[in-house]
């Protein structure tokens, strides 16, 4: 997203009838600006941003939310968005193995735990972040004139930072695609997502843990148009054939990455670190987490040696965890390349990897080979996701 | 009586300060309070101009 001005990111903007940001925060404005922030007023510029200002208030809210949002404050120190739980337990496995989860991260290396803490914690995030200003990793700035806002905005905190593929996908940018049809009809990230973003997560190791997460069922019911063969044959849990995720049909192409997530790597495009469109089905690997035996997956950048810059050896258990990992893109629409039956074609000729076009349709699978060639350092990671050993004998092989 | 309402009326006092401990100084035309400061467009952009510390990672959490 573009950058706000240095003077922009600090502004507060009068208009109107108001006078004062009394008349935009009331309850704010009554704790006084050195109150929360620190420094010295009245002052010099420089006097004012002296070494007792703090840019941030909210990354101590135990001393500066409390006593007022004290629930929330307890809460929230450990919530998915400030703990990162998920990665804390990516971290974990693929270096002290599979059977470890997030409450294993403080057994991990020093300078791991180190580098998660100056990177990766930097951004998952404090209250002002949400509630306040645009997150760090876009540089901040006041979002509505430094007022507190209850409901983080979509575009300015929530696709801030979920944007290269929650934000790229519900707004339709990878050439090729249409925008999810969800956002088409007006609907926003809270009409869904109405989990609590506060708990205290500490018993999820990851994000699709938590409970209260949406489900494509919360609004589509199977019983929605009871004689659509396709959802008779491929329901996700209970179809005839093939149980598929939602996302198997109804998904485009989505991001994926390649290469290092570290030292700014995924900024600045170093090390050959991209984004790419791609759209891969491969073999569910949790049915207990994800519905449907089939999934669709996506590459995230990690390597063996991925925490080199954080002076770590390469990952004693990278082949651990699958670098092809279950998703769910925000790019739903009715009519995708699997589910258009323009001209009469039924779907499976846009899927089906059998007949005169098994060669076009195999492109939308995981296959051995395709990890082999592409992603040979990765073969044993996803030899659990791909898809050889568990479509139909009748399908060709790739 | 007269004794009765000092003492009412410093208790009031005090209550109405100790209930506001630190409310924004506000004077739009007074650059040295940090709300006349951050209202001020003009002010703002100058002080971006001349300084690159303090303004251009300012307001970044709130």
């Amino acid at each position: 997203m573009v950058q706000l001005e240095p003077w922009e990111k600090v502004l507060i903007k009068i208009s109107g009838r108001q006078v004062s940001y009394k008349d935009i925060d009331p309850v704010h404005a009554s704790i006084g600006c050195t109150t929360c922030h620190g420094g010295i007023e009245p002052a010099t510029f420089e006097m004012a941003h002296d070494s007792t200002f703090v840019r941030d208030p909210s990354k101590k809210p135990d001393q500066n939310c409390s006593p007022c949002h004290d629930e929330l404050v307890s809460t929230n120190a450990n919530s998915m968005h400030s703990k990162a739980w998920g990665e804390r337990t990516s971290i974990a496995q693929r270096q002290l193995g599979e059977d470890k989860d997030h409450n294993d991260f403080e057994s991990c290396p020093a300078e791991l735990k180190d580098g998660f803490e100056k990177e990766c914690a930097s951004c998952h995030t404090t209250c002002g972040q949400c509630h306040v200003s645009r997150p760090n990793s876009v540089d901040g700035g006041f979002i509505n004139n430094h007022k507190f806002n209850k409901r983080p905005s979509q575009e300015n905190n929530c696709t801030a930072c979920h944007g290269s593929r929650i934000g790229t996908d519900f707004n339709g940018e990878i050439e090729g695609n249409f925008e999810d049809i969800h956002n088409l009809r007006g609907m926003n990230c809270f009409d869904c997502h109405k989990e609590d973003f506060h708990e205290d997560a500490q018993y999820a190791k990851s994000r699709y843990h938590i409970t209260d997460l949406p489900t494509c069922i919360d609004c589509h019911d199977k019983t929605e148009n009871p004689k659509n063969a396709w959802h008779i044959f491929h329901w996700p849990e209970g179809g005839l054939t093939g149980e598929l995720s939602c996302f198997v049909c109804h998904s485009q192409p989505y991001n994926n990455c390649d290469n290092c997530h570290t030292k700014g790597e995924w900024k600045e495009g170093l090390n050959d670190y991209k984004e790419y469109p791609e759209f891969r089905i491969g073999f569910n690997t949790d049915r207990g987490l994800h519905d449907g035996k089939w999934v669709v997956v996506r590459h995230i950048p990690i390597s063996r040696d991925s925490y080199t810059p954080w002076g770590h050896d390469d990952l004693p258990n990278y082949d651990a965890r699958a670098t092809w990992e279950y998703s769910s893109p925000h790019n739903i629409n009715k009519f995708t390349a699997q589910t258009d039956t323009t001209g009469g074609a039924g779907c499976s000729e846009n899927c089906h990897v059998k007949g005169e076009n098994a060669d076009i349709n195999q492109t939308r699978f995981l296959w051995k080979s395709f990890v082999d060639s592409a992603y040979s350092d990765e073969a044993a990671a996803n030899a659990r996701v791909i898809v050889n050993d568990n479509l139909p004998e009748s399908w060709q092989k790739y | 009586m007269k004794q009765k309402i000092i003492i009412i009326g410093s208790l009031i006092s005090l209550i109405a300060i100790s209930c506001h401990p630190g409310e924004a100084i506000t004077n739009k035309n007074d650059p040295s309070t940090c709300e006349g400061c951050h209202i001020n467009k003009e002010a703002l952009m100058k002080l971006a101009k001349t300084d690159d510390t303090g303004t251009s990672d300012g307001g970044g959490g709130g």
